[in-house]
Parts: C-alpha cells; structure tokens; sequence
C-alpha cells in the first residue's frame, strides 16, 4: 500500500524511492518482533484503540442503566463491575499510554530526524509488556469482574471476593510498560537530537514527551509499590493498610495518589503538546511563547507531585494539610494557564484553517478551560466538602481527560494520520464528527456538572425523581458521542484503502517529520538535519502539483547526505 | 560509545525509577513504625543471621565489580571473566541466604501475618531478592560474553550498567536494613 506517494517527494529532497515502512517485511510476525518505531507505534494504536472501543462500551452500558432509577438493564452488582472496568481499561489502558505509546512512538524519532529511538529492544519490550498486562486486566474481567472502582482503595479492595490480585498485577505489569516508554523518550530526546535541534528549538510535542517521561519514570514506580503491598496484603492476611495490627487504611490513599495525580498530568501533558504543534500550524503562524509553553511543561510535571492530597480533603487528614494542599492545587493553575493564554495568542490574527485537527483545537481549548475552572471547585477546601463524591466530580474529570486529552489524542490522529498511513480522510466526515463528539460530549457530561452541584453522588446505581431528566439528557449525550466515533472509524478506515494518497507535507508544517515521505520509508531519512526552528512556516510554500507544501530552501536544513543505514 | 552512553543514561533513569519504588516502601514502612506504641512489637525476633551474611556478600560483589572495571581502565581486563564468575556465585550465594534466613523465621513460627514487623521484614527482602533475581540474569549474561572475549578496554559498556545495578542492589538492601534494625 501507499509506496506510489513516495514519487511525490517534492518536499524530501534526497529522500529516494525507497519501501516505506509497511511494506518493508511482511507477515503478522515482522510486526510482532520489529524494532521499527513506526510499526511499535502502529500497533499501540491498533490496541489502545481495541481498548477504547471496550471501554466506550462499558461506559455505554453504565450510562443506559442510568436513563431510569433501578434496574434498566442490570444488576446492581454489575453496574458495579461495570463502571470499575470502564474506569480501569480507560486509564490504564487507553489514555495513560495514548499520546505517549501510540502518537509519541511513531512521531519522536521522526520530529527529531532520527532514525529510530535511543533504545529499540526496550520499546519492543514496553509494548510486549503492555499487551501482557492487557491480557492480565481482561482476564480479570473475564475470570471475576473488579468491583472496586478504578482506584482500588482498601480496605475494600483487600476484603472483596472479585480478582483484584490479577487485575492489581495486570497494572503493574502496564506499568513497567510506561516505565521503559518513558525512559526510551528521555534517552532519545538527550542523546538524538539533531544538529542545530538546540533544547529550545524542540518542538513543543517533544517536550511535552520529555515532562510526561520524567513523571512516568518517577511516578510510576509508587503505583508499583503501592499494588504490590495490596497484592501481599491479600495474599498474606494482612499488611500495613490494615488497621487491626497498626496498619494505615489512609497510607494507601497517599501511596495511590502519590502516583495517580501525577498520572494525570501523564495524560495531559502530552496532549498539550499536539494541541501546541497544531495551534501553531492551522494558524499559519510562528507558536506564540514558545519558551513559557515549554517550562510551563517541566512546571506541571514537577508541580504534579506535590499535590496529590487534594484527593483527600475528607480523608480525616489534618486541617492544616488540606489548606497546604489546596493552595498548592492553586498553583497548577498557573502553568495551565500559561499555556492556553500562548495558544490563543497564537491565534490571534493567524490565518485560522477549519480543518478537523484544529476543530479538535478549539474543541480542546473550549472543554479544557471548563475543566481547568472547575477544577478549582474542587481545589477550594470549602466547595470540595460539599463536591466530594458527587457527579461534579465525575463530570470536571472527563472535561480534562476527555475534553483535554482525548480530544488532543484525536486531533492529534487526524494530523499525523496522512503522514502514517499515506493517506487523506474525508474532510467532510472528519468535520461532521468532530461536531457530533463536541454537541455529545457537553451533552453527556454539562449535565453531570448540573447534577453534582445539585447533590447527585457519583457510582450509584439508584437517584431520586427530580435527577431522571439530567440523567437521561447524560445518556442520550453518551449515545451521540458513540455516533461520533463509529462515523470517525468509518471514513478513517475507508481513507486507508480508498483515500486520497497524500503528500509529503499535507499541512503546512515545518518539523521534521513532514520532510520524509507519507508513510515514512523504512529507515526513517536518508541523510542528516541541520534542524532550524520547529515553526517557521515561511520557510515553506503551496506546491499544487502534489497538493502538499515544500521547503522554499530545501538544503537549508540538510547536514549531509548518505546517513547512516 | 554512543550505545553505551545510551545504555548508561538509560540505567541512571531506570535506577531512579527504582529509588522511587524502594524510597516509597521504605518510607511507607517508616510511618507504620512511627505509629506504632511500640516497635519492634513485643515478641518480634531479631533479624535472622543469614541477613549479615547476606550484606558481606552484597558488599563484595560490589568490590568484585569495581575491581573488573578498575583491570579494564588498566588496560588488560584479562581477569575479568574469573571475577565475573565469582560474583554469580556470590550473587546466588546471596539468594540462597536469604532463603535460609525465611527458613529460619518460618521455623520459629515467625510469620509475616504475626505483626507488621515480621509482615516487613519479609515483604521488603523478597522485594529486593526479586531485585536480585533480576540483576543475575544480564550478570549471567556479561560473565559468559567476558568469557568469550567479548569485552575491550573501549567497549565494556555491557558490565558497566550491570555494575551500576548491583551496586544500587547493595545500597538499597543497607537501606532496608537501616529500616528494620533502627
């Protein structure tokens, strides 16, 4: 498929005619053991996107019992099981390795000229440790479903009969995933730059990678541990979250979200980084604050460890704690919001193209900034208490992680999707759906704000009258959003075999991954860059011939040719 | 080298992630033991002799190593391969003494469900013997491409970054026995 857009080379000069990466071996095992960053990043995709599939139908589930009180369609206990599961595939399956495993895998090298990441076996290895602790989770899903919501707290989790060992192993195992994926990126981003690639004249995606690998590496280790001192617990009869021999049911609230806040932030961070490399481009213009966006990245990422008990507020932790960890929630804010008041500058004045990356754009800068302030809500000691545990919660939740980081994960698949597979999606649809998943996403989930404040405890299975109507608008928001995603997978999978090939440089863009061909041949580039600024786009021009935009200079930004094999 | 620069950064990232996984147990044990009325609680035993035994023998396969990389930098590295083999040895000498050490408890009917002292002193050294475990497969590894000549005075990355992981191995375990013993 798709060698015939090699010709169009336009933009690649010095880039011959050579096999582009899916064709280059065949047969299910050259993708199974490659070393090929590309490939490794295919198959992310292919399986967060398997999971995000599961995960939608598990939250489809949950959100029909909802449209009446009582039962709809199940048991309480499986609703039980049910939302845990959509919880737990989402997170640690699909969004926590999204951006990074997938997106991140196929583009780092690339953005960075580079042949392939610093460690090939270890990310081969991270995949494969990934799809056993997938295996891990499903069978736990099949063998006895985990009713323990996402966030496993004892001491419920160390007394119930379903099968939290295998499912607490299949996290730790996806954990190593993301540690070895993390360390890759930090490696690759030190060692691999290019000539002239200076740290500040990175493209902001890679240090968006490179924040998000520093909390993955640090992080991570603490869910590790914390799983697996719940896993002995269980096993042994007891342990040190268990009161009757002195033990702590509260340490484990602080082991969980010692890792699990920052975790947040490995789910945004990336997604801050497409939504900067795409701002930039579909606005015709050079990024705006380049540097503020780029420490603002390293400042989340640090910040993110000092706040984690804001979960905890109703903990029974001391007052005096609770007021050190609101006013250091506050202060997230500001990076945060560095980095939105850039990209709006940003656009200020561009060209702004309507194309579906930047309807995920302004998508993202609407539904993140909801859940940024309301996330203040939460972080206000007074409003939490009353906030605690209610559908706001739930609701100020998925505008960050589905507004902010899914939408960026999508936005960010429309942009690079020519570049992987060679070929153009239907505009049209692309638009069509991207609205469809705005109206149903504010559909589903402004009315979960609406239902918190008004009292509406999240995780019931049960609600009063006066809440039906808010519950059934959720649901039906829920179903639209689910119609957004089938017509996306549909014209995305017709653009594969029928699609327009594309061009070299579909967008306009002036990072190095665009200056191979689409797809990418095999080994990446044949010769070496002397990279210049990530966002001059006047240094490219409209070629009509092949659709695509090509470099004014093209040798300006070659080192040498005949790099190395 | 730049592999080995690769490889090196690569185990200094990876040997701080394990800092975290170890710091966060250790430190999760230290509130415990700050808790509690009284610690060790009444009945605890010792710790089993087996477990000095133990950090003799981490200490001089950390000697053992910087004595291989210390005959490279001299030039020869001819005894490399010898003091490799040595050192499996030691490390699954290391193995077998921890074993031991469980035995002896588990003989005394000093379990880790008896209270959270005992709970620890077996959840942590299994967690570093696991550790330990792991780090003797590539030591296996460079001892058998030692042996085939594989390495030179320029390029022994390979023992290095194993050596740069026992001697993290040797830190951690002197940390977990400042735990228990303090």
């Amino acid at each position: 498929m798709a060698v015939d857009t090699a010709s169009l080379d336009g933009a690649a000069v010095g880039t011959r005619n050579q096999e582009s990466y899916l064709t280059h071996g065949r047969g299910i095992l050259s993708w199974l053991f490659t070393l090929d960053h590309k490939r490794i990043g295919v198959m992310y995709l292919v399986a967060i996107t398997a999971s995000f599939f599961l995960g939608g139908v598990f939250a489809l589930l949950v959100r029909t019992e909802l449209l009446t009180s009582g039962p709809t369609i199940m048991t309480a206990d499986a609703y039980n099981k049910m939302f845990t599961l959509h919880g737990a595939v989402m997170i640690f399956l699909f969004i926590i390795p999204g951006i990074p495993a997938a997106i991140g895998n196929f583009v780092l090298p690339l953005m960075l000229g580079a042949k392939d990441v610093a460690l090939p076996r270890l990310n081969l290895t991270s995949f494969w440790f990934w799809m056993i602790g997938a295996v891990f989770a499903l069978v736990s899903i099949i063998v006895g479903a985990v009713d323990t919501g996402w966030t496993f707290y004892t001491p419920y989790s160390t007394t119930t009969g379903t099968a939290v060992i295998s499912m607490t192993l299949g996290v730790f195992i996806l954990g190593f995933s993301s540690i070895f994926t993390g360390l890759n990126f930090i490696v690759t981003i030190h060692k691999m730059r290019p000539e002239g690639m200076t740290w500040f004249r990175m493209p902001l995606f890679l240090w968006g990678l490179y924040s998000t690998a520093i909390i993955q590496v640090l992080a991570t280790p603490i869910l590790g541990i914390t799983l697996l001192l719940l896993v002995a617990e269980r096993a042994l009869g007891v342990g040190i979250f268990d009161p009757t021999l002195g033990g702590d049911p509260v340490l484990f609230q602080h082991f969980f979200w010692f890792y699990s806040h920052p975790a947040v932030y490995i789910m945004i961070l990336p997604a801050m980084g497409v939504i900067s490399e795409l701002v930039s481009v579909f606005s015709g213009k050079h990024i705006f604050g380049y540097k503020f966006i780029a420490w603002s990245s390293i400042a989340i990422a640090l910040l993110s460890f000092l706040v984690w008990g804001h979960h905890m507020f109703t903990s029974g932790q001391s007052g005096i704690t609770n007021m050190i960890f609101s006013a250091l929630t506050f202060s997230v804010a500001i990076p945060s919001a560095v980095k939105v008041f850039n990209w709006l500058a940003t656009m200020y004045k561009g060209s702004i193209r309507l194309a579906t990356p930047m309807l995920y754009v302004l998508s993202f800068l609407f539904l993140f900034a909801i859940g940024g302030l309301t996330g203040l809500f939460l972080g206000a000691l007074s409003t939490d208490i009353h906030l605690h545990d209610t559908y706001f919660v739930v609701a100020h939740f998925h505008y960050v992680m589905f507004g902010g980081t899914v939408i960026a994960f999508l936005g960010g698949l429309h942009y690079w999707w020519p570049k992987m597979f060679g070929r153009m999606y239907s505009e049209k649809w692309g638009q069509v759906s991207a609205l469809l998943i705005f109206v149903g996403f504010n559909l589903t989930f402004f009315t979960q704000f609406v239902m918190g404040s008004h009292g509406m405890p999240r995780r019931y299975y049960n609600y009063v009258e006066e809440f039906t109507t808010l519950h059934q608008a959720s649901s039906v928001g829920s179903y639209v959003l689910a119609l957004g995603f089938f017509i996306m997978a549909g014209y995305l999978i017709h653009s594969l075999f029928r699609g327009r090939p594309a061009p070299n440089n579909p967008w306009g863009s002036a990072t190095l991954e665009w200056e191979t061909t689409s797809p990418p041949q095999y080994n990446n580039f044949d010769h070496e860059f002397l990279a210049g600024d990530p966002y001059d786009l006047n240094s490219l021009r409209y070629d009509k011939a092949t659709q695509g935009w090509v470099r004014k200079d093209p040798q300006s930004i070659i080192l040498a040719e005949g790099g190395a094999h | 080298m730049a592999g080995g620069e690769h490889r090196r950064l690569g185990m200094w990232l990876f040997l701080a992630s394990l800092t975290m996984l170890f710091g966060g147990c250790l430190v999760g044990f230290i509130v415990i033991r700050l808790q509690a009325p009284e610690w060790p609680p009444a009945g605890s035993p010792g710790l089993p002799g087996a477990f000095w035994l133990s950090t003799v023998l981490l200490v001089l396969i950390s000697v053992l190593l910087t004595a291989v990389q210390r005959s490279f930098r001299d030039g020869s590295g001819g005894s490399s391969a010898r003091l490799l083999t040595v050192t499996v040895i030691l490390g699954i000498a290391f193995v077998l003494s921890q074993v031991s050490g469980w035995a002896r408890l588990t003989a005394a009917s000093q379990l880790p469900q008896n209270n959270l002292f005992l709970f620890g002193v077996y959840v942590l050294s299994f967690l570093h013997v696991l550790h330990v475990v792991g780090g003797l497969v590539p030591l296996i590894w460079v001892t058998l491409r030692s042996r085939r000549g594989r390495y030179t005075a320029e390029d022994h990355e390979g023992i290095t970054v194993v050596a740069m992981y026992w001697h993290f191995l040797g830190v951690v375990w002197l940390g977990i026995l400042a735990v228990l013993v303090f």
